[in-house]
């Protein structure tokens, strides 16, 4: 599909904001957005947000032949993919031009700058050794996919085991992550990319440029760096001229940017760690947040129950479902089972599966057909834990709908 | 026959200059029957009854500003745009006279309501007026004058 | 049974034209965005949420961002091209849209509308079709322009999910209303998700298209709390 293509009225207001040292999201020039990096349970998956951008890599190894040309070394292979579920201009298959650029220079921030230790990867000089290969694919694009995938890959390799592989003269042995530990790759340093961009000649620089900040750029430098102050990877883009001065300022911002997306890097580093010791919940999990509200334009459903009775017998044998409705019946009920009073209270329902009796919280049912048929169990024996006639019925014919609160 | 193609005539008045043209005309009615003649006994027809294309209950309408009736595109606060807010001015007077036409079309009274109210209603002015002017008249082929008329009411519905 | 109005449709429900019916005495019904006609039946096309309004109008309330075109809606597009006699058009769909330069007020052969490539027009699809490129006009049926062309003079255009600019342009949403007595400024919502702000400074049209952005989700009495606090936010801003 087409790029949705860039208006004057955009062009004009964004450089005009820039000249004012004014971004459109508040940051100040030399800022970074929000960044987010978390781990996927399988190792050496890693997916980082940067604002709204989005970038997943994964590691992944296995064993092959050596090139011929080095021998005592493994392969790193590192592989950018651009989909349209980035940005719906790429296209699937092809490898745009954009997209050859993000690759070498991913490639050239992870080989050239040799964080990796090939040599440990290799497992017999000239004929098997670790193929190392780097997939990281773009996810979301909001500007800045280059330091996006720069920290997720480097954190996706500091993240990876490997298995452990053992040698006895001809014979070699991999063993299985349950048989050894894996082992980590040994890490040197973590290059990382900063990109600047540049306006007006060069009058103006911005730090991590949005999506449409990236459109109006007139060129970009990116500054390959690890936290110990070592130039990895420098390349300059575009139809502009820098003086000397920039080119090092760019540096000793690169430097402070650095630094703390290391620092970053390796406390969800050592939070992944902790969580898995602990057997936490670990991985993406971490990142949906259930109980997120993405709309509140659904009406919530008002549902009168005739009655409420709860009775003590029930208990003996259907005591889970005695608890749960206990449990939703709200804190006065389960306190005095033993009133049996009919009581009128409101049910609001306020999603499909999400309800509330009174004040007592929103809970969720299932509608599984094995706990309706513990439901007309109870129902035979005259219990009622809970009886909602849903006013607004959907599809089925009953008469009476069976809903077990949780 | 000749009664039958009265318009027919002769060949020698249709020889006459004057004529020429009628001729033309007539021969190329003669030339479309037939070709349509040869048209109609080429094409095959099946003998099936007529199909019947039923009005469907549905409108079908993709567009979400007519579904949500929406407002105009264009808005200015606070005299920022006065071109625009004179726009705006003149669309919502507009959306405000459809709804009060469509309001006033809900509550009024039908056309066939109409004409039943009225057709009942002249009946009886008519025969208000017929008492005075031609009583004796009226008198004879109505019901009999020993019927004493009740006012009608006209039927509210 | 009645429709589920107001609640999730799932593609591939089905409702019956009784069903429809029963909740009003309209004589035809009318099926919007989701909704299509099958052997006397209405299938759901599209995931959302079942709306009615009177008299007889259903429809599926569903989340977009990629426009569809259709009949009579006003978009806003960008200029992208210009081929002989017509302008290529971006409204957003899978396809650009197609604008003749006499569909202009007052446009002429001699006469030709100032249009350059990069401008944004707000304009109403004259034909939208799946097989056909869709095609824009900037007149009415009488050749006045009310409030379509090209939009000019600075101003900030952005993109949105196609709910949030329907939204902003729901008579019940009281967002525009509510910025419009805080802020002098001027705003042009194409149906296609896309939203063209102007005001006084920089700052005052950043802060409304935040405002704008942030109200996705947010209810009316959110909303007024939120533009309390903008406005608030950016009169200290132009202080400083």
């Amino acid at each position: 599909m087409r790029e949705t293509p860039l208006s004057n009225c955009e062009r004009e207001f964004i450089l005009n904001n820039i000249a004012q040292q004014r971004r459109l999201d508040g940051r100040n020039a030399y800022d970074y957005r929000d960044l987010r990096i978390a781990f996927g349970v399988s190792l050496g998956c890693c997916h980082v947000e940067l604002g709204k951008t989005r970038v997943l890599a994964q590691v992944s190894c296995e064993v092959g032949d050596p090139k011929q040309t080095r021998p005592h070394n493994g392969v790193l292979f590192v592989n950018v993919e651009l989909s349209p579920m980035a940005c719906p201009a790429y296209e699937q298959g092809k490898q745009s031009e954009e997209g050859i650029e993000l690759s070498r220079l991913m490639e050239r921030c992870l080989k050239e700058s040799r964080c990796l230790d090939m040599e440990s990867l290799c497992i017999v000089s000239g004929e098997k050794a670790w193929h190392v290969r780097v997939d990281i694919h773009v996810l979301n694009h909001e500007g800045n996919i280059l330091d996006c995938s720069s920290i997720a890959a480097i954190s996706a390799l500091a993240h990876f085991r490997r298995p452990d592989v053992s040698v006895h003269g001809e014979e070699i042995t991999i063993h299985t992550l349950e048989e050894r530990n894996p082992v980590p790759l040994s890490l040197h340093h973590m290059p990382l990319l900063v990109s600047f961009t540049f306006f007006s000649q060069g009058k103006y620089m911005l730090v991590d440029p949005s999506l449409k900040e990236e459109k109006v750029m007139e060129g970009k430098m990116v500054v390959g760096m690890n936290k110990h102050r070592e130039l990895c990877t420098l390349q300059v883009t575009g139809q502009m001229l820098l003086l000397k001065d920039q080119v090092l300022r760019c540096s000793s911002i690169a430097v402070t940017k650095v630094t703390k997306i290391t620092e970053l890097i390796h406390q969800a580093l050592e939070n992944d760690k902790q969580a898995r010791l602990r057997g936490d919940k670990h991985g993406f999990a971490v990142l949906v947040s259930g109980d997120k509200v993405t709309s509140n334009r659904l009406p919530t459903t008002e549902v009168s129950v005739e009655k409420t009775e709860v009775s003590m017998e029930g208990q003996s044998s259907e005591e889970d479902s005695e608890d749960q409705s206990a449990t939703n019946n709200g804190a006065d009920i389960s306190d005095k089972p033993d009133e049996s009073t009919s009581k009128s209270s409101a049910v609001h329902i306020l999603t499909k599966g999400v309800g509330m009796i009174g004040e007592g919280g929103p809970s969720t049912w299932l509608d599984l057909p094995q706990a309706i048929e513990k439901q007309q169990k109870v129902k035979k024996r005259k219990h009622r834990p809970a009886k909602a006639e849903e006013e607004e019925e959907q599809e089925s014919s009953e008469e009476e709908e069976q809903v077990i609160l949780k | 026959m000749a009664t039958k193609q009265g318009a027919q005539l002769s060949k020698n008045v249709l020889q006459m200059k004057f004529m020429q043209r009628s001729v033309l005309r007539m021969e190329k009615e003669q030339n479309e029957e037939e070709r349509q003649k040869i048209i109609d006994d080429e094409h095959w027809a099946l003998d099936l009854p007529e199909y019947k294309t039923k009005e469907s209950d549905f409108l079908v309408n993709q567009s979400y500003s007519i579904c949500e009736e929406l407002q105009f595109g264009r808005q200015s606060f606070q005299g920022f745009n006065p071109e625009v807010e004179k726009l705006m001015k003149v669309q919502n007077a507009e959306k405000e006279a459809e709804k009060t036409e469509q309001k006033e079309k809900e509550e009024s009274v039908g056309d066939i309501e109409m004409a039943k109210r009225y057709s009942s209603l002249m009946g009886i002015i008519a025969k208000k007026f017929a008492k005075k002017r031609q009583h004796s008249a009226l008198a004879e082929d109505d019901e009999g004058p020993s019927k004493k008329r009740a006012f009608l009411k006209p039927s509210d519905s | 049974m009645a429709a589920p109005i107001g609640n999730v449709v799932i593609p591939g429900d089905i409702f019956s034209f009784t069903q429809l019916k029963s909740t009003d005495d309209a004589k035809k019904i009318l099926l919007g965005p989701g909704l299509k006609e099958n052997d006397l039946e209405i299938k759901v096309i599209r995931p959302g949420i079942l709306r009615y309004r009177k008299p007889g109008v259903y429809w599926v309330d569903c989340h977009h961002k990629r426009y569809i075109p259709s009949k009579g809606e006003s978009v806003i597009g960008i200029v992208n091209q210009k081929v002989g006699d017509i302008f290529r058009v971006d409204i957003g769909g899978s396809e650009q849209a197609s604008l003749s330069y006499l569909s202009f007020e007052g446009a002429t052969k001699r006469n030709r509308p100032d249009v350059k490539v990069g401008d944004i027009i707000y304009a109403k699809l004259l034909v939208a079709n799946k097989d056909m490129e869709p095609e824009i006009v900037c007149i009415d049926s009488y050749g006045r322009s009310s409030g379509m062309g090209v939009i000019r003079n600075g101003g900030f255009l952005f993109h949105t999910s196609l709910n949030l600019a329907r939204k902003l342009l729901n008579p019940q949403c009281i967002l525009l209303k509510t910025l419009g007595n805080r802020f002098q400024f001027e705003i042009t919502v194409g149906i296609n998700g896309r939203v063209w702000v102007k005001a006084h400074s920089d700052i005052q049209t950043i802060a409304i298209v935040n405002a704008i952005v942030a109200s996705e989700y947010k209810d009316n009495d959110q909303i007024k709390e939120m533009c309390k606090r903008i406005s608030k936010a950016v009169s200290r801003m132009e202080v400083d």
